[in-house]
């Protein structure tokens, strides 16, 4: 009975372990397989930047971005604007004259008759004067003339029939030896035609006499020595030509006093447009500025500057006239010589100028004019003015417009040439560009823009609504941003949205800022530990047949 | 690509099964193979060469076919991620008998000796691997999530294992014990002792956070000649023979205590130990290191482009930013060759605990019912197998088996033949799979054939105790 049982067992577990298996069937691996497209999504950075104020005004606009920023120390950031006024070099400012003399010596009868009788040379003198008339600077009398260059020409003609020698000196002419020019002539000189002398005055000095009625005189002092000539008769009226040229001064340095006259800076116009006409602007303020004038003075005069003209204009007439209540500046003389120049610097600002008025949301001319009075409570006893060659005065101004401005509004709306060039990727369904800017500066900014097919039809925008691209952050009391604000936005793409971009020829970008509180008349400073990050990613929906 | 890599993995695949006929019922096997207190059903056994046990394993912890496709090849990449655990792992194993014997003084004491050669494999990865790969680090479910691959790794070795067991009757009738200690020779290895790779990719501007280090030990293999292109054993050695390169020490004990003369109650563990690889080693270590990627920072590159006197396009500045993107990385996360001595590092051997229950309601019936507990490499695995043995007249044994690691079922059977003194068997882990691919698919096979010695000779068949094994040849 037991092993009965027992072959049935084994009947049966033979025969589950079959069904077990025919139940279940065979399989059959196929011979192909499929699976659905692969559809991964990329995300990728793309950017992850920082631009500084510098670097979002230059896209903001050209000509604020033509404007320098500089951080003028413990984060303060101000615009910047530096203009060198070329002013005077002295070979300008001062000029020496050209002279030329001339004086005919005339036998009259009785000196005929005299040098017809003579047993001897018969001497006649004379001294021709040459006043150095200065036009520029007017008035200015000259002490010492170091020339650096100039001719003198001296020619003596002879109409005397008797024999004629002589002598011409020019004491305020010294060489550097301290010898003053002169010259000899004799008979067989003049036989051979008239005595022409000239001397290159380089390295000589020109003491001009400011004695008596003298006013920077130079004095030619010749004597002539007529010998009687037994075979001819003097007549009256036979002549002695003298001439005596002074040209081409030069000089190194001029020592005197140049009396009371104007240095002329140059003058100077700019048109200041931060905004071009493609902006609107309301409500545009600044807090203070900063101008300083540094006059370097290599004229060895003193000199005040109090005719300074600073102005705004619109269409040629004045909007802002430059006030101060400094008191003008003092201009003090070079020590020794012009390499001696000595600064003096005139600084004004908000607090006691108009200087703030100047800035200005619409193009305005701006025109600056200045000179320096020399000599202004006359010259010093004891004291002299001296103007070397390369002496010059030039005028450095300076600038500063701290960054704590206000904007009520400053709206932009341009058209632009767009050309969108897509390559279609096959292995990409479409894409999802994610900016995020984290604006840390006082202000806001919203754009939005509407692209353009050739027949001006708007055939896609930026987004549906403007988008608050420069989130204006919350600030502070002092205006600070509390903490940057964050924009968001994700652009999708896909080749529908491609292929009409591809008709796209024109953009109009339209922006409207303003910087935070400024209805409440809050200025904000820009620092430069504010800064905009901008992070680009995207998202790539791929497709990928498997 | 994709496909082909799931194909892959799904071939074949579903295997949790661990233990199989060789590892359960002697006669697929020498004694000692699997309890070292259960003998052998014949007084002496001889096994030879590579077909004396030849065993290969492939085993899949993932997915099986049919969890992600379908009959008509239809793959669901989503099931197959669905169905994967956090990690998972492939292995590999050989092991190829070289010689076996033992013999036994009736049911007291038997003695064996066994070597073999093994060698496994086991490639770890981590699921968020392929769900990186299908959806993208831009996915929804992905984006803003930190991905970890700290799982995966390369794990090989191939060694000489030259045991030597014993068993022993402890308790008349009532209690086995058995004991065994292996002598193991390392002929080669990779290990990958630390990976730490994490990816991070930030939800909200998409910048990407990775981190990881790594350290790669190997032996016998030459990184150097590998890095160069060249030969990937390019040490010196002509003797021919496999080289020594590490050595170790595991050991096996087992027990077998008889509740009643129908119920057996076994436990063991074996191959508690390691290798020590000591000759021709090489360690290749990445420090901890992190790599931020944030994007073009385009106005560096601008003040660059002008100092340079050059204005690209940004397209093409953000093309040469990605190109470099790859050196980037590979600088951040450059190996080091460590300088110094060689160093040694040490790899566990396979290692199984194991405890359960015999019953055999007639002699030639015994069933079984285990839990076991198995070690490879760092991974650990559990699992349960239940099952018969069916012997006919002493000459064929018959093994069926139900087993279930995880939440998988797996069948499996055996057959054991006997003919004079020839055994010949053979043995799958999951017989089902063979039929049913797409449903289990585990690779397992096993054939042996050896000499038994001292068999007993069947009785006439009116007789009690007419099993080949007779009174005393099973437990």
């Amino acid at each position: 009975m037991h092993l009965r049982c027992f072959e049935a067992r084994r009947v049966w577990a033979f025969g589950s372990l079959a069904l077990l298996l025919l139940a279940g069937g065979c399989q059959e691996l196929p011979e192909e397989w499929s699976a659905p497209d692969w559809t991964p999504i990329a995300a990728v950075p793309l950017v992850d930047t920082r631009f500084d104020l510098g670097d979002v005004l230059e896209v903001v606009s050209d000509s604020a971005g033509q404007v320098p920023i500089e951080e003028l120390g413990g984060g303060e950031l101000a615009f910047v604007y530096d203009e060198t006024f070329e002013g005077s070099l002295a070979e300008d400012w001062l000029v020496l004259p050209e002279e030329a003399l001339g004086e005919s010596l005339v036998l009259g009868e009785a000196e005929a008759a005299a040098l017809n009788m003579a047993t001897g040379p018969i001497p006649f003198a004379d001294t021709l004067t040459a006043q150095l008339l200065v036009e520029q600077p007017e008035g200015a009398r000259l002490e010492t003339v170091f020339l650096s260059g100039g001719q003198l020409t001296f020619q003596l003609t002879s109409g005397l029939g008797d024999e004629v020698s002589g002598e011409v000196i020019i004491p305020q002419l010294v060489d550097p030896m301290g010898m003053p020019w002169s010259s000899v002539w004799t008979q067989d000189m003049l036989d051979q035609g008239p005595v022409q002398e000239s001397e290159s005055l380089a390295g000589w000095t020109l003491l001009p006499s400011q004695s008596g009625a003298d006013t920077n005189a130079v004095h030619v002092e010749y004597t002539v020595y007529v010998t009687n000539d037994p075979s001819h008769t003097a007549q009256a009226g036979e002549s002695l030509e003298v001439s005596f040229a002074l040209e081409d001064l030069t000089y190194e340095r001029v020592e005197g006093d140049f009396g009371q006259a104007d240095i002329q800076i140059e003058q100077n116009s700019v048109a200041l447009a931060l905004f071009d006409d493609r902006f609107t602007t309301n409500d545009l303020a600044i807090e203070r500025a900063r101008l300083s004038l540094a006059v370097t003075n290599g004229f060895g005069v003193p000199a005040v500057l109090d005719s300074l003209r600073f102005f705004t204009e619109v269409d040629g007439e004045p909007v802002v006239e430059f006030d101060t209540s400094m008191p003008n500046l003092e201009v003090a003389p070079a020590q020794g010589d012009a390499s001696g120049a000595v600064v003096s610097t005139w600084e004004v600002d908000e607090t006691n100028s108009n200087v703030v008025d100047f800035f200005s949301e619409n193009e305005v001319g701006v025109e600056l004019g200045l000179y320096i009075r020399t000599n202004p409570d006359g010259l010093a006893p004891g004291t002299v003015n001296f103007l070397d060659a390369d002496g010059f005065v030039q005028a450095d101004l300076h600038a500063e417009v701290p960054l704590s401005i206000r904007a009520g509004q400053v709206d932009f709306m341009d058209t632009l040439d767009v050309t969108l060039d897509i390559e279609e990727t096959a292995e990409l369904d479409s894409a999802e560009l994610r900016m995020i800017l984290h604006n840390g500066f006082p202000f806001g900014l919203d754009v939005q823009a509407w692209f353009l097919d050739a027949a001006g039809e708007v055939v896609d925008s930026l987004a549906p609504a403007p988008l608050d691209i420069f989130a204006a952050p919350a600030v502070a009391d002092g205006g600070l941003p509390v903490a940057p604000a964050e924009f968001r936005f994700d652009f999708t793409f896909d080749w529908d949205r491609a292929d009409r971009l591809r008709t796209v020829e024109r953009a109009v970008v339209r922006a409207r800022g303003q910087t935070s509180d400024a209805p409440f008349g809050t200025f904000v400073p820009l620092r430069a530990e504010q800064d905009l990050r901008l992070q680009l990613g995207a998202k790539l929906y791929t497709r990928i047949a498997l | 690509m994709t496909l082909m890599l799931l194909g892959i993995l799904g071939a074949g695949l579903e295997v949790k099964s661990q233990l199989g006929p060789m590892e359960i019922t002697p006669e697929w096997g020498w004694a000692g193979w699997s309890n070292p207190a259960v003998f052998h059903p014949s007084g002496g056994h001889i096994w030879l060469g590579g077909l004396s046990g030849l065993q290969a394993q492939l085993y899949h912890s993932g997915p099986a076919l049919s969890d992600f496709s379908t009959e008509d090849g239809v793959v669901n990449p989503a099931s197959f991620l669905a169905a994967l655990s956090p990690s998972e792992a492939i292995d590999f194993s050989t092991t190829v008998p070289l010689l076996a014997f033992g013999f036994r003084e009736e049911q007291k004491f038997e003695f064996r000796l066994a070597s073999r050669l093994v060698a496994e494999q086991q490639l770890t990865y981590d699921r968020d691997l392929f769900t990186l790969a299908w959806l993208g680090n831009g996915h929804p479910d992905i984006v803003g999530q930190e991905l970890s691959f700290d799982e995966m790794g390369l794990n090989a070795q191939a060694y000489l294992d030259h045991s030597l067991s014993v068993g022993a009757m402890a308790k008349e009738e009532k209690l086995w014990l058995g004991w065994g200690i292996h002598i193991l020779n390392g002929i080669g290895a990779v290990q990958t002792q630390a990976l730490e790779a994490r990816w991070t990719t930030d939800s909200v501007d998409y910048s990407w956070d990775l981190a990881g280090s790594a350290t790669l030990n190997v032996a016998g293999i030459n990184l150097d000649s590998l890095s160069d292109g060249g030969d990937a054993t390019g040490f010196d050695d002509d003797s021919g023979l496999p080289p020594v390169l590490g050595s170790g020490v595991a050991f096996d004990f087992g027990f077998l205590w008889r509740l009643t003369p129908q119920f057996d109650l076994e436990g063991a563990f074996q191959g508690r130990g390691g290798l020590r690889w000591l000759q021709s080693t090489q360690r290749r270590e990445v420090p901890s290191s992190a790599f931020v990627l944030q994007g073009l920072d385009v106005v560096e590159w601008l003040e660059q482009q002008e100092s340079a006197g050059t204005l690209d396009s940004l397209p093409a500045a953000l093309e040469d930013w990605a190109n470099a993107l790859p050196d980037s990385l590979a600088e951040a996360f450059a190996p080091n060759a460590l300088s110094g001595p060689p160093a040694a590092f040490d790899t566990r051997v396979q290692e199984t605990w194991r405890l359960g229950l015999r019953y055999r309601p007639v002699e030639e019936l015994e069933v079984f019912a285990m839990a076991f507990r198995q070690f490879r490499f760092s991974r650990q695995r559990d699992g349960f197998v239940f099952g018969g043995v069916y012997r006919v007249r002493g000459n064929i044994a018959v093994h069926a088996q139900g087993q279930i690691i995880g939440q998988r079922w797996s069948w499996g059977g055996g057959l054991s033949l006997r003919g004079g003194p020839v055994r010949l068997t053979m043995s799958a882990q999951n017989v089902v799979g063979a039929f049913l691919p797409l449903d289990a698919g585990h690779l397992q096979g096993q054939l042996s054939m050896g000499f038994d010695i001292g068999y007993k000779k069947a009785e006439p068949r009116n007789r009690r105790n007419d099993l080949g094994t007779g009174k005393g040849m099973w437990h």
